[in-house]
This record gives structure tokens, sequence and C-alpha cells, in this order.
């Protein structure tokens, strides 16, 4: 079998390196193979220049230059906690935080079957068996790791400073899966872009604690593995990258991509006339290690062998091992022999795995593909059948700024790498293709997957740009050299200009990257700032009204929200939310977005049944906060639209189809709980004679006086952001409450 | 010395006041307005009936303006009889507001009034749902009145309610007033106790029907109703003072031609009883509910777990509270939708059980009790308790449908071993091997 594999090795043209160092063209077997070590067998055509008997210096300073690179990954990455505090931002990062505070005081077990009852009221959810516990236990980890060694630090900075700390970690992978691709010029070049990319610093400053943060880096290290193990067709490699499929299935959801990236490109290297055993080797041992270990994870359960998405790498599993029994059978039958066999075996085999995927399908056993792997594939689908998919701001299509804003000089060089790439093709490079490809298109369809693009984005760019430079640099050596040669081909001189203008280029990126972390990316959410006149002003009612609920109301108290605020609610304020950030249950959703668009008299009815104590609504008709929820209305009006066809969305717009809150609003809009919730006694603090004008929508509002019956105002935050009702029980005498201003 | 002596007092009264402590469950202070003083002694064996069972009555009437409900935010009556009509406040310190904030504060209400009504009247009667007539009106029917009044038929002979077990066995009822109907039939809390046959229909009598259909018409004309509000408090509307009085408890009522003595006092007695929460008053004394096996009570249950629920209901007798019998006591299991709904079996402390196994749904489940009977308490218990899947260690070990794969898994193991030592022990022919 060994013998196999190294055969296979030698005849697919490869450069072998001896272990004295010397290289020689190796044909066929003339060579025996004793020597070979699989670690040094390298591609051909882009064998790195400074490997060859490189000076420990050259390592000393590459390694120095990467711990720097790491050391700025993490700083550029802490504007927000400099600039605000260390504090958990926006939405999903609270469940994170909140589920791992309850892995680190409560411990595995109770973590793992953890039922929540605080959210979801009443259906409740099992938190433990539907999160990714990847994330929560890194940091539950390196908190266990710090109390270790005697530093007590606090559970929440070890979240808010995990996400730098592993794009650190990411750049390095970035180093060392270019370092695989190309060579470890380029690999430098990718660390260092990588790791002040604003398309992955958007995800990753300080605070910013989800999955992203640390799955990212698991992406790019599994890449890194695959292409190891395929460029040495080791056991040991393939394993660990199915190790690290594991900590990446773990992590983040986002693993479907590696799930189907890998064995497209194993598919393609055997369409190309690729095969080879090291192929081999690494596909089927990452395959079948991979789907095991992700099988572990509760969360993903039997997927991996039910689900359509994961259906690519199952093929392409069987594929593989028929090629290879084909390939066996063809060295031992004539010609004639085979070609028959292989007839008789193709036909029975794509008949029988037909057949078996057609029954699959049909009893429903392999499950269709979920929605948003639709919307991936038709970026139109979500938006007709599934708007709560559509609703979400970071699935929306990506504008054409945003590649600019978030990759800047990259978009130009991507191109470039991917020439080299196609130029000097292998295995790796080919790999490196089928990703910036694949990423491209996705990064298209949904903006949150810009985060996978930056990546090979990265690997791309330095690869071009390394290449492009190279002759310049050599050139430059000439100064350097004992100048008794000829001149090389570039002059020096223009190779300075040259250096000196791309040089300038990178200084542009550096300014513009950190410009946009600081601006752009390191803001929480749960703090604004607002720049005005009188300097930077802080609006901080989010944690403002929390508090109140959490110092104010029964513990036990349920509080009614569009699903956005649920995680929040339940980790800031500690009270029982109806839906959150946790979108499983469409329909009840649904329910809530029908109470609030509702009128009053059938919202009260529906949060009776749901036991309401609170509602929350957040509105910036005050403030100009843009977010709020009478801007989200249309999307819970189409939520629940969607579960219940008697809410149409056209009644709560205009005649002309707009949708207005000004006097020409529909009486459907004015009269639904979310108006009166929002502008209650909104036209008290007007300015007389403005009419009470709306700050976001910049009109004055329709109903000057919203009035409430069942409902009274309980709270509502300095600058009107959020505003909390308390629903009234029902009257002790049975009489029906008159609405009041 | 002195203190022992004030002591010793006080224990006096202590004792003394027990001995003549009312019959009621939440007090024996009643302050009795009236429409003017003569009431006291037309309706003096309903008053007497009251003193008798224990309650202090305090009398006024409505033009007293030394009558308060409330001083320093306390309330100084327990229940409250409001014998008026055509007045605009039921006293000069006592408003409409006043009344309903002495309701919502759990007291109770008998009201009674007559043709007149007026606004306190009326505007009560709209807060405790209930709609009279106009001023002026009667309820009328030409087939079921009182032989004496042979005139105008209004003096009506009506029978009490069936529905309602408190008024079992009462004589026909004579009835002389204005009618009224609730305003929200299906709420539940307002319980016709005395309505019209269905011939009865209230209108002027000086005016003749034909121009303007009559507002009330048929058995919706309510005579007396109550409410049980949900805190428990409760009120009588009777429309007709006369009702209460000596003269109709002494007349003889006539029904379908049957002679019999009137049942007006005995229904005031039942109607004043209800309303002072001497009868019909149940409480919860416990509610429990733990695993059926261990008997402990959990903070949360595990899906299919074996639960048992007990509740306690007590009846006020007119002494002490005791044990409830019923057999109608339905008890839910409930997340949004009831998944289990059984009755509940009474044993002879009141104790009311059942023993079920949880279904197979995890989430927030409330375990409710919602008693509702036309004259009694309503009960209304929820106590929210999770129940959650189970946990990893919960599931069985070993099932038969998996036998299979244990036995591949096992045969991998030994095989792996078994293959380990041939390669490890066995060594290919280097000659063979050269070919």
């Amino acid at each position: 079998y060994q013998r196999r594999v190294r055969e296979a090795i030698l005849s697919q043209h490869f450069i072998v390196k001896m272990s004295k160092g010397k290289k020689g063209v190796v044909h066929g077997e003339s060579t025996p193979p004793k020597t070979v070590d699989k670690a040094n067998v390298v591609p051909k055509k882009n064998l790195p220049v400074e490997e060859e008997g490189e000076s420990s210096s050259a390592i000393i300073s590459r390694t120095f230059i990467l711990v720097l690179i790491a050391l700025l990954a993490f700083f550029t990455r802490l504007f927000s906690v400099i600039r605000y505090e260390s504090v958990i931002h926006e939405f999903d990062p609270y469940f994170n935080y909140r589920t791992t505070r309850y892995l680190v005081f409560n411990g595995y077990y109770d973590f793992h079957n953890w039922f929540d009852e605080r959210s979801w009221y009443p259906l409740g959810r099992v938190t433990g068996g539907t999160v990714f516990p990847g994330l929560m236990l890194t940091a539950g980890f390196v908190y266990k790791i710090f109390r270790l060694l005697n530093f007590t630090v606090d559970i929440r900075n070890v979240c808010v400073l995990l996400a730098p700390a592993f794009a650190g970690k990411t750049a390095i992978a970035a180093y060392l899966f270019t370092k695989e691709v190309k060579d470890s010029s380029a690999g430098l070049f990718a660390a260092i872009i990588m790791s002040i990319l604003p398309g992955y610093i958007s995800r990753s400053v300080a605070g910013s604690y989800d999955n992203e943060g640390v799955s990212i880096f698991a992406l790019i290290f599994t890449f890194y593995l695959w292409v190891k193990a395929v460029k040495t067709g080791a056991l040991f490699w393939s394993a660990l990258c199915a190790l690290s499929y594991f900590y990446m299935v773990s992590a983040w959801g986002g693993y479907v991509f590696i799930t189907n990236i890998i064995p497209i490109h194993a598919f393609i290297l055997v369409l190309i006339g690729r095969y080879s055993n090291r192929l081999y080797i690494a596909y089927s041992s990452f395959y079948v290690l991979g789907t095991f270990l992700s099988m572990q994870v509760t969360f993903v359960g039997f997927q991996p062998i039910s689900t359509s998405e994961h259906m690519a790498a199952l093929g392409v599993f069987g594929f593989l091992q028929l090629y290879a029994f084909t390939n066996w059978i063809r060295g031992h039958l004539s010609p004639e022999d085979f070609r028959a066999v292989v007839k008789f075996l193709i036909t029975l085999t794509v008949g029988a795995m037909a057949m078996l995927f057609f029954s699959g399908f049909l009893t429903k056993f392999i499950a269709p593909w979920t929605g948003r792997f639709y919307s991936l594939l038709d970026p139109t689908y979500a938006k007709i059948h599934i708007p709560i998919i559509a609703s979400v701001s970071e699935h929306q299509p990506t504008i054409w700024t945003s590649y600019a804003f978030d990759l800047h000089f990259l978009i130009f060089l991507f191109p470039v790498g991917l020439y080299y790439c196609f130029r000097d093709l292998t295995d790796t490079s080919l790999f490196a293709i089928v990703y910036a490809i694949f990423s491209i298109y996705f990064s298209g369809v949904m903006v949150r997957l810009m985060l996978v693009l930056a990546p090979i984005a990265c690997v791309m760019t330095a690869i071009g740009l390394s290449t492009l430079l190279r002759p310049y640099v050599a050139s430059l050596r000439w100064w350097k050299s004992e100048k008794q040669r000829d001149l090389p081909a570039i002059k020096p001189e223009i190779s300075l200009i040259v250096l000196i203008m791309v040089m300038s280029l990178g200084a542009v990126f550096i300014y513009h990257c950190v410009y946009v972390t600081s601006e752009a990316y390191s803001s929480p959410s749960i703090v604004l700032a607002v720049n005005s006149p009188h300097g930077r002003q802080f609006l901080d009612d989010f944690r403002e009204a929390y508090f109140w609920l959490r110092q104010n109301t029964d513990v036990n108290c349920r509080v009614m929200s569009w699903w956005d605020y649920g995680y929040q609610l339940s980790f800031m304020a500690n009270r029982t939310t109806l839906v959150d950030n946790n979108t499983w249950n469409n329909t009840h959703i649904a329910q809530v977005g029908k109470a609030f668009a509702s009128s009053e008299d059938d919202a009260y009815s529906m949060m009776l049944q749901m036991d309401v104590d609170y509602v929350l609504v957040i509105f910036g008709g005050v403030s100009g906060y843009s977010g709020d929820d009478i801007n989200k209305f249309l999307w819970m009006v189409r939520i629940a639209g969607s579960v219940d066809p008697t809410v149409k969305e056209s009644t709560y717009l205009t005649i002309n189809g707009e949708y207005r809150i000004d006097e020409n609003a529909s009486p459907a809009m004015l009269n639904s709980l979310m108006y009166k919730l929002s502008y209650y006694r909104f036209n008290d603090i007007a300015v007389a004679g403005s009419g009470g004008q709306d700050r976001v929508r910049n009109t004055p509002i329709g109903d000057k006086k919203p009035k409430l019956k069942h409902l009274e105002e309980a709270f509502t935050s300095e600058h009107w952001i959020v505003r909390i009702y308390r629903v009234l029980k029902p009257n002790a005498r049975g009489k029906e409450r008159i609405a009041k201003p | 010395m002195k203190n022992y002596l004030l002591l010793s007092l006080v224990v006096i009264f202590f004792f003394a006041s027990c001995y003549v402590e009312a019959h009621s469950a939440s007090g024996d202070r009643v302050l009795v307005v009236l429409k003017d003083s003569s009431l006291k002694s037309t309706h003096s064996r309903f008053f007497k009936s009251l003193q008798a069972r224990g309650f202090k009555l305090t009398f006024g009437t409505s033009k007293d303006s030394s009558l308060v409900l409330s001083k320093y935010g306390e309330f100084l009556y327990d229940h409250l009889v409001l014998f008026v009509s055509g007045v605009d406040d039921f006293a000069p310190k006592i408003s409409v507001a006043s009344v309903v904030e002495f309701i919502d504060e759990g007291k109770n209400v008998l009201l009674a009034t007559d043709t007149e009504v007026g606004d306190a009247v009326r505007n009560l009667g709209e807060e405790l749902g209930v709609e009279f007539d106009e001023e002026e009106t009667n309820v009328i029917d030409h087939f079921n009145y009182h032989p004496s009044d042979t005139l105008d038929h209004t003096l009506l002979v009506a029978t009490p309610a069936k529905n309602v077990t408190l008024f079992a066995g009462v004589q026909p009822v004579l009835f002389r007033g204005v009618g009224h109907t609730l305003s929200n039939e299906n709420n539940g809390l307002n319980i016709p106790f005395l309505h019209g046959a269905s011939t009865a229909y209230s209108f002027f009598l000086d005016k003749p029907v034909g121009k303007r259909a009559p507002k009330i018409l048929g058995s919706k004309s309510q005579l007396v109703s109550a409410l049980q509000a949900r805190n428990n408090a409760r009120a009588v509307i009777s429309g007709s003072l006369e009702l209460f009085s000596d003269k109709f408890f002494s007349t003889d009522a006539v029904l379908a031609g049957k002679k019999s003595k009137s049942g007006n006092e005995q229904f005031a007695q039942i109607v004043s009883g209800w309303v002072f929460q001497e009868k019909g008053v149940l409480k919860v004394d416990r509610v429990y509910h733990a695993h059926a096996a261990t008997g402990e009570t959990p903070s949360f249950y595990t899906i299919k777990d074996e639960v048992t629920y007990s509740i306690r209901i007590l009846e006020w007798n007119g002494e002490k509270w005791a044990p409830f019998s019923a057999n109608d006591v339905q008890y839910e299991f409930t997340r949004l939708d009831p998944y289990v709904r059984l009755y509940l079996t009474p044993d002879s402390e009141g104790n009311f059980n059942t023993t079920y196994i949880l279904p197979d749904v995890y989430g927030v489940f409330s375990m409710i009790v919602d008693y509702a009977r036309p004259g009694y308490t309503f009960i209304s218990t929820k106590d929210v308790i999770p129940v959650r899947p189970f946990r990893h260690n919960q599931y069985e070990r070993f099932i038969i449908a998996a036998y299979p794969y244990y036995a591949s898994s096992f045969s991998m193991l030994v095989g792996i071993f078994v293959f380990s030592l041939y390669f490890l022990y066995t060594r290919e022919d280097p000659k063979k091997k050269k070919d």
C-alpha cells in the first residue's frame, strides 16, 4: 500500500527534494523512493526560493514579524474598548455571553442540558442542544486557564477580548495557508492584510463576541490543513484537518461552506485529471473522521447524513471510492474487459445511487435544503417565501460600495492573484481558486458572507502582490550584491520607484483600515454615539431601560418585544422573553408580529393568551435613531402575514403603496399597537406648532394623540429610544376600559 | 394593676365580639344608605334579619352628609346596602366613584332601586355591567302578574334562576320596579338571579306601546342580577325596593293559579347572605403538586414524569371553613393549549386530586384550576412550571434497535486488532515482492 502511494506521488511529475537538499526531476520509478519524506514533496512551479537552506535569522525574523502582526491584529481591534468600555456588543453576543456565563458557573453538563424556560415563553428553548458550543467552550477554557494561573480575570473581559485574540491567530493561519498555496513571503503579505482588513474586523472587534470571531480562524486553519493534506497525502494532516473541521463545526453554522468547498475541490481535481492517491487518502480520511466528529455536536446531530447541504460531501466520497476502485481494476484487466466491467459497474452504481437518493428525498429522510441555503442559490427566494430571513439586514444582498469599503485595494489585486494561481496551477492553488470563486458569489448574495470572502481576498492579493514585486525586489538586490554581474532586466531605480508606489498604496490601505475600524466597526450598538455641535454625545438608553426592568419589575414577568431585542432583554434585564434572535419558531414570531400589527383590542387578547406583562418598543422619533421598530414594522407585518394570511401588508400602506406615518397613513397603520406605543404622548414634548415632528421619518405624525386602553406607560428612557408599557389586568368588574390619551 | 384590668376587658370584649360575630366570611360592618328614613320601618324585617345574623348596621339617608365610606384610607365598612333612587350621589360624601373603588377593593354592595332610578344608580349600574331602563318605566307582564294588581300588571311573580343552586326550593318572588339588562352577557361575571318571563317587557305605564318598541323584552329583562367580580367582590342589583319590604314578605304569591307564601323573605335572605359573603364563598387553601413517586415538589419537571396535583378548596359554612365538595372541578395542564384536561377526584378533606403522566412535550406549562360556577366564588389558580426534555443521561442506554450497530462497532474493534497483529507479525516474502 505504501509503495503504491509513493508511486502515485512520483508519477505525478513532482520535484522531489533529496535529504541532502539536491534537486532533481524524477520520472516514473527511476529513483528508489526510500529517502522521500512526505513533508518535503513540493510542487514544481512554485518552489519557494527561501525554503532552501534558509538561515536561522530568516526564520527568527519571520517569526518575529508574525508575532508583531498578531499583536497588531489584536490592538487594532481595541478601539471600541478605549472609546466606549469593555462591553459586549450588539445582539447575538449577549446570548453567547449569557451562555458562557452559564457554562462557566454551572459546568459543562448543565450547559449541555440547559433548557432555558426564560426565553420563547411558553415554549422554552433547549439551549444546550440548539447552540454551537465552540465559542463558549473556547472562552470558558481560556477563563479556566487564567484562573488556574491565578489571574482573576472577569469572564466578561475574556469574552470581550476573545475575538481580537483570535484575529491574531487568523492572521497566522492566513500566513500558513498562503505559504502552502504560494510561498512564505506571500504568506507574510496575507497575514498583514488579514490582520487589518475591514471586512474581517467588522466581525471581530473587541466586544463582538460572536461565533464568527473564532470560526474564521477555524475556517482558514482547516483549509490550510486540507491543502497540506492534499499536498502530502499524509494521514496525519488529514486527521488534523478533520479535528480542525470539528472545531469549526462546533463553533459556527458556516461550517457547511467547508463541507461543500472541499468536496468540490476534490471533485474538480479528479475531473481535470489530477486524481492522485494523496487526494484519495486526504479526502477519505477527512470525510470519515470529520463527519463522525461533526455528528458529536448535538446541534448538528444526524444532519451530515440526512440533509441536502451535506450530500455533496457524501457523493464525492462515494465517487472517489468508485474511481479508486476502477483504477485498481484497470491494473488487473485487459482494456476490453476493463471497459465492459466499468460499463456494468457504472450503470449499477449510478442506478443504485440514484435510487437511494431519490427514495431518500421521497421519504424525506434526506431533508431538503433549508431556506437559508436556498436563498444562497437564489437571492430572491427568501424575500418571497421566508420574510424572516430576508428581514435580517445581514442577509441582504451586498451593495457594491461595501466591497470597496471592506476590501479596499484588494478588489484590484484579487484578479491578479487569481491569474497567478491559474498560471502556476497546482492542487493547492486550485483550491484557492475554487474557494475564491465560490466566496465571491456568496458574498454577493449576503452581506454577512463578505466575511468568508475576506480571507481569500487577502490570500489572492498577497499572491498577486508578492509575485508582481518579486522581480523588482530581486533587482534591488543587485545593489547589495558585489555589482560585478550584469545589470538586472529591470533597472534598480525603476524598481525603487515601483516599490515606493506600492508602499504608498499600502499606506493608503492602512489609513483606510484604521479609519474604518475606528469609525464604522467599533460601535457597540447598545450605546449610541452621536456627533452633535456640543461634541460627541452618548445615548445610553438601552441599558437604562434594561436596568429599569431589572430593578422595577417582578423577576418572572414576561416582556414582549420584537425579536431583535430578545437576547439583550434576557441577559441585561433578566426577564422572560417571548421571542429572541434565535429565530427558530417562525409561528411564534409571527404571533408577536401580529400583536404589534393589530389594533389594541385584538392585541390585548393575544397578549393575555401569552401572559404578557410588559411590552417594549424601540422608538427613534425623538433621538433620530433610525433602527427603531417603526422602521422595522413592515417586516413584522410581512412575517405575521407569512403565517396568518389575514394580515396583509397592503393595508398598512397608503393607496399609492407608500409607507407613511403622517396624516396620509392608512387606518390600519394608525390603529396598530406599534404605532400607538411609539407615538403615545409624543405630541406632548413636541415644539408648539410643529405637530409632533418625527426625526427619523422627518414628517409630522398622523395621529397626534394616540389613546391607550389596555396598556399604560411604565417607562420611557431619557431620549425616548426605549419605551416600556405595562399590560393592565382585566377589570375586576368586567367593565370595558376607556381609552386614555 | 390597671393594665391587667384593661387586658381582661379587652379579652372579654374579644370573646363577646366572637359571640355575636357575623356569619360572613369577610366582616360584619354594614352601611345602609336609605332613600328616606321611612324605609327603615317599611323594610324592618329585612334589616332585622341582617342584624340577627350578626351584622352591625349603620343607617343613614342619602341626604346625610356625615356618611363616609372610608377614613384615612381605610374603609369603615365591609358591606354596603344602597336602597336609593332618584339621586345624583348616594350621599353627599359617597359618590359613584367611591362605591366603585369600594368594590374594586373587594367589598360588597347590595343595590336596590325603583322606577325613579337616578343618575347615581344608573352610573353605578353601568360600572357593574348592567343597564337600567329609563326612568318611570316598569317591568310589565300581562301573564305573570299578581292577582291583586289588575290594572297595570306591574306586580310580577317571578321564579328565581334555576341554574343558581342557592335558590333551590325558594317560592316565587314578588317584584315591582324597573328592569335592567346585562351589558356584557358573555363575560361570565354577571349572573341573573331573577329575570322576567318570556312575556315580560319594560315600558312606561302612561304611554301606549306602538311608536317605540320596549327596550327590554322577555327573559332578557333582569329583575335582580348579581356580579361576582374577579377580585371576589360581590354586588347584587335589584330593580325593586319593594322586593325587600315587609309588605311583600307577608304577601302571598300566586303563580299559574297556585297560591303560596311569597318567597321574598327567603329570597332576600339568600341574596343578602350571598352578597355579604355568607354563602357560596370558596377559598383555595392549598395547591400542591409533586412527583407521584417521591412526593417531592421540584422546580421543574421532565417530560413523561408522573405528577400528582392536588388542590384543597374550602367553603365558608357561616361559622368556619369546611371542606368543599363537588365533582365537577377540572384541571388543565396548558401550554397555550391544554395538553391535559382532567376531572379532579374529591375526598372528604376538601382535597381534589389527580395523578397523571406529563405529555411528551417540553415548555413552560401552567397548572390551571378555573372553577367558575354561578353563586360561588370563582376559583382561578395558575402555577407556572417548566417541563424540560431529558438530560443526556436520562435516555435509555441500550436499545434493541441499535444492536446491529453495537455488533458492527465491536467487530470493527476486534478486526483492527487482529489485522494489526497480522501486519506486525507476518512478513511478505521479499523475493515475491520483487515480482
